[in-house]
C-alpha cells in the first residue's frame, strides 16, 4: 500500500479532493479508526482541545483508501497555516514512506504562479530537521522527489487565473444547477452592498455557493451537499475544465490509471 | 547553555551510528520499547566520564538495581558492546564502543574494547562477599576475567585531527577482584553526570550528605515548596539521629511529627532522588530515565517547573526518557518562553540501524498543541 499526504486550506477542500477520489476512482473514506493504516495513526490527535481553545476543529484529517493507495487530507484552516501544518505533519510522520505529497490551495486575488510561489517560499522556512527539499516545477504540475515520491501544488480554481474553490464549485453548479446558480447569483447581487464590505475577493463565490448549499441541503454545512449532491459527478468532469485540471493533477500524484 | 552540542553512538548495546544533532539544554527522548532510549542515557553517562572504570561498571549492571543474584561483571559487560552488525549464526563477534560527539568546541571520542582473559585468582579459597560472587576455586587456578582498555581522543573544532591527543587506561577485572583506579593517573571527568533510574528511588538509600547538600545549599525552601505539592503537611527536612549514631533524613510533619523520609510515598522520593542527582552535576549532565515515574500527572508541572529552573540555575543540561504525552505536555508547558532550549528525539532501530527524529521544542509544541499529534 502506497500513501499519500494531501494539506488543504479547509474543509470545504477536504470534501471536494474526496469526492473526487470517491466518484471518479472508487476510494473509500475510512471511518472507523480500525480500519485506518497503521502508517496514518499518529496524525489521530490525542489531546484536546487543540491551542486549548474549545471553539477549534479537532484537526484530525480525512482518510480514503483507493485500491492501492491511502491518502490523508488534512486541512489546515485557513490558507497561513498550509505550510506549517504540512510541515509539522510530515516532520512526525515517517514521510520516508510517503509516495506523494501535495498542497491545494486557492490562488484568491493573486494569480496562481503568485499564489505558488509565495506558498513554496513558506514550504522552505518552516523546514528544518527533515532531510526532504520538495520543489515543483509550476503550479498543477506534479514532479518527482526521488524514485519514489511526487510532489505538486494545485492552485485553484484551475491552476491559472484568480480565485478560489468556490470558483470551481460555481463551474460545477453552472452544469448541474443552472437555475440555482442563476437565482442564488442575482440574490447576491442584489443584496445591499453594506453586508459586502469585510468580503475577501472569494465573498461571492462563497455566498453564491452557500446559497445553492442551503437549497439542496437546508440546514447543513457545505461540505454535507459536496458529499452527496451533484457538484462533482461525471456530467461536471466531462463539461469543466477546472475539474479535469484537478482530477488530472490528483490521477498524476497517484499514479492512478 | 548546552555542554553537550552533538553525539554520535557508533556502536553501544543496541545503538548503531546513532546521531543526535543539535542538543539542547532539556532533551526528551521518546520511541517504544527496546528502542534504545536507556542506552542513549548510559552512552551518554558512559562518555562524560571516559577512564573512568567504575562508572563503567556500573552502567554495566545499572538496570539490575541493587538486587541479590545480580549477573556477573564477566557476563554483564559484554552485553554493553554492540554486536556485530550482520551477525552469522555462528558469528556473534562485539564490536567496539564507539561513541563521539562536540563538547563545547572540542571533539570528543570515547571507545572502550574487551578481550576475555585468564587470571589466578587472588582470593582463592576464601569466603567472598559484598557485589562478589561466591566461588570455590582452588589456590593457583585461572579464573575469566576481562581486560578494559578505555580511550579517549580529543581535538579541536570540528577537524577531527586538529590537535589530537589520546589518553587511555587497561583495567583487568572479574567478579572477584577488587577494582582500583590508578590515582596518579587519574584524570578530571570531561563531565560531571548523573544518570537517575526508575527504580533509584526505591532502591538507593537517601543520602543523608546529598540531602546536606540540599538543606545547605539554600534551596531548601524551594524543595519545601515542591514537596508541598505532594503532601502539603512537610513543613521541614531534618536530619536526626534517634539512636545517637546514624543520622537519618526526616520530615517534619504536621500531623505525624518527625517521620523518616523512607516511609513517605514514591512521588516524594523519586523528587528527592531527582533533586539530590542534580546537585551532584552541577555544571554538567543529568540523565533520568522516564522521567514520570512515581510522579502524579497532576504534580507533574510543579515538579518539572522547579526541575528547568534548577537546570538553568545550576547550569545542567538535562536528558530524560520518557513513553508519557502528559510528560511530554508537561515540559512543553514549562519550557514555553525558553522552547529554543528544547529538543525531542523519537528513537527507532530499523534493519539494525538507529535512527533519531529531532523536533525543535518550537516545533514539538505545536505538533502537541496545534495538531494534537502524538510524537511518541
Amino acid at each position: 500500500m502506497r500513501n499519500a499526504y494531501f494539506a488543504v486550506e479547509g474543509p470545504h477542500d477536504v470534501e471536494v479532493v474526496g469526492r473526487v477520489l470517491v466518484s471518479f476512482h472508487g476510494a473509500k473514506r475510512i471511518q472507523q479508526l480500525h480500519e485506518l493504516d497503521q502508517f496514518w495513526r499518529r496524525l489521530i490527535p490525542s489531546s484536546y482541545p487543540p491551542d486549548g481553545d474549545l471553539l477549534k476543529r479537532v484537526p484530525v484529517p480525512a482518510f480514503f483508501r483507493l485500491e492501492n493507495v491511502s491518502v490523508a487530507i488534512h486541512s489546515a484552516i485557513g490558507d497561513s497555516q498550509l505550510a506549517r501544518t504540512l510541515v509539522r505533519t510530515l516532520q512526525n510522520i515517517d514521510y520516508e514512506e510517503l509516495s506523494a505529497i501535495a498542497i491545494f490551495c486557492d490562488a484568491d486575488a493573486n494569480t496562481a504562479s503568485e499564489r505558488y510561489s509565495s506558498l513554496m517560499l513558506q514550504v522552505k522556512s518552516e523546514f528544518s530537521d527533515i532531510n526532504l527539499t520538495l520543489e515543483a516545477t509550476a503550479p498543477g504540475n506534479v514532479t518527482p522527489i526521488n524514485d519514489y515520491l511526487r510532489f505538486g501544488i494545485h492552485v485553484f480554481p484551475d491552476n491559472m487565473k484568480p480565485g478560489s474553490l468556490e470558483t470551481l464549485l460555481m463551474g460545477c453548479a453552472d452544469i448541474s444547477y443552472p437555475g440555482l446558480l442563476t437565482g442564488a447569483r442575482k440574490y447576491v447581487d442584489n443584496v445591499c452592498s453594506s453586508y459586502k464590505t469585510a468580503w475577501s475577493s472569494s465573498g461571492r463565490p462563497k455566498a453564491i455557493v452557500g446559497c445553492i448549499n442551503n437549497i439542496l441541503r437546508p440546514g447543513t454545512a457545505n461540505q454535507v451537499s459536496i458529499q452527496h449532491d451533484q457538484w462533482i459527478c461525471p456530467a461536471t468532469l466531462a463539461t469543466l475544465s477546472s475539474l479535469q485540471r484537478l482530477n488530472t493533477f490528483i490521477m498524476e500524484l497517484l499514479d492512478l490509471p | 547553555m548546552s555542554h553537550i552540542d552533538e553525539l554520535t553512538v557508533r556502536g553501544f548495546r543496541n545503538l548503531h551510528n546513532l546521531t543526535l544533532k543539535n542538543l539542547g539544554q532539556f532533551n526528551l527522548f521518546v520511541g517504544t520499547n527496546n528502542s534504545g532510549k536507556t542506552s542513549v542515557l548510559e552512552a551518554i553517562s558512559l562518555y562524560c566520564q571516559p577512564l573512568d572504570i567504575h562508572k563503567f561498571v556500573s552502567v554495566s549492571r545499572g538496570r539490575e538495581g541493587n538486587t541479590s543474584g545480580r549477573i556477573p561483571l564477566v557476563v554483564s559487560i559484554p552485553w554493553m558492546f554492540p554486536t556485530s552488525s550482520t551477525p552469522s549464526s555462528e558469528d556473534t563477534s562485539k564490536e567496539r564502543i564507539d561513541i563521539c560527539g562536540l563538547v563545547k568546541e572540542t571533539n570528543i571520542r570515547y571507545i572502550a574494547q574487551f578481550s576475555e582473559v585468564e587470571i589466578i585468582d587472588p582470593l582463592a579459597g576464601e569466603s567472598h562477599r559484598g557485589n562478589r560472587v561466591s566461588i570455590q576455586s582452588a589456590p593457583g587456578e585461572a579464573i575469566k576475567a576481562l581486560k578494559i582498555t578505555l580511550e579517549y581522543e580529543e581535538s579541536l573544532g570540528r577537524l577531527s585531527d586538529l590537535g589530537l591527543t589520546t589518553t587511555a587506561e587497561e583495567f583487568v577485572i572479574s567478579d572477584y577482584i577488587k577494582i582500583t583506579q590508578p590515582a596518579k593517573k587519574r584524570i578530571p571527568s570531561l563531565l560531571s553526570v548523573q544518570l537517575v533510574t526508575p527504580i533509584d528511588h526505591r532502591t538507593m538509600p537517601l543520602s543523608v550528605r546529598l540531602l546536606s547538600n540540599i538543606i545547605s545549599s539554600g534551596d531548601k525552601s524551594k524543595m519545601l515548596h515542591l514537596l508541598k505539592n505532594f503532601d502539603r503537611n512537610i513543613k521541614g527536612i531534618e536530619i536526626l539521629s534517634p539512636d545517637g549514631r546514624n543520622p537519618i533524613p526526616y520530615f517534619n510533619h504536621d500531623k505525624l511529627g518527625f517521620a523518616p523520609i523512607s516511609v513517605f510515598g514514591d512521588g516524594l522520593r523519586r523528587t528527592i532522588t531527582i533533586a539530590a542527582a542534580l546537585m551532584q552535576c552541577r555544571n554538567g549532565v543529568l540523565l533520568i530515565d522516564e522521567l514520570e515515574t512515581a510522579i502524579h500527572p497532576q504534580a507533574l508541572e510543579h515538579v518539572l517547573t522547579w526541575l528547568i529552573n534548577a537546570c538553568i540555575q545550576q547550569r545542567v543540561q538535562l536528558f530524560a526518557t520518557t513513553h508519557s504525552l502528559e510528560t511530554i505536555d508537561a515540559v512543553i508547558s514549562v519550557t514555553k518562553d525558553k522552547l529554543d532550549s528544547l529538543a525531542a528525539y523519537r528513537l527507532d532501530i530499523n534493519n539494525n540501524r538507529s535512527t533519531a527524529r529531532r523536533f525543535s521544542g518550537i516545533h514539538l509544541e505545536s505538533i502537541r498543541n496545534e495538531l494534537g499529534q502524538d510524537v511518541r
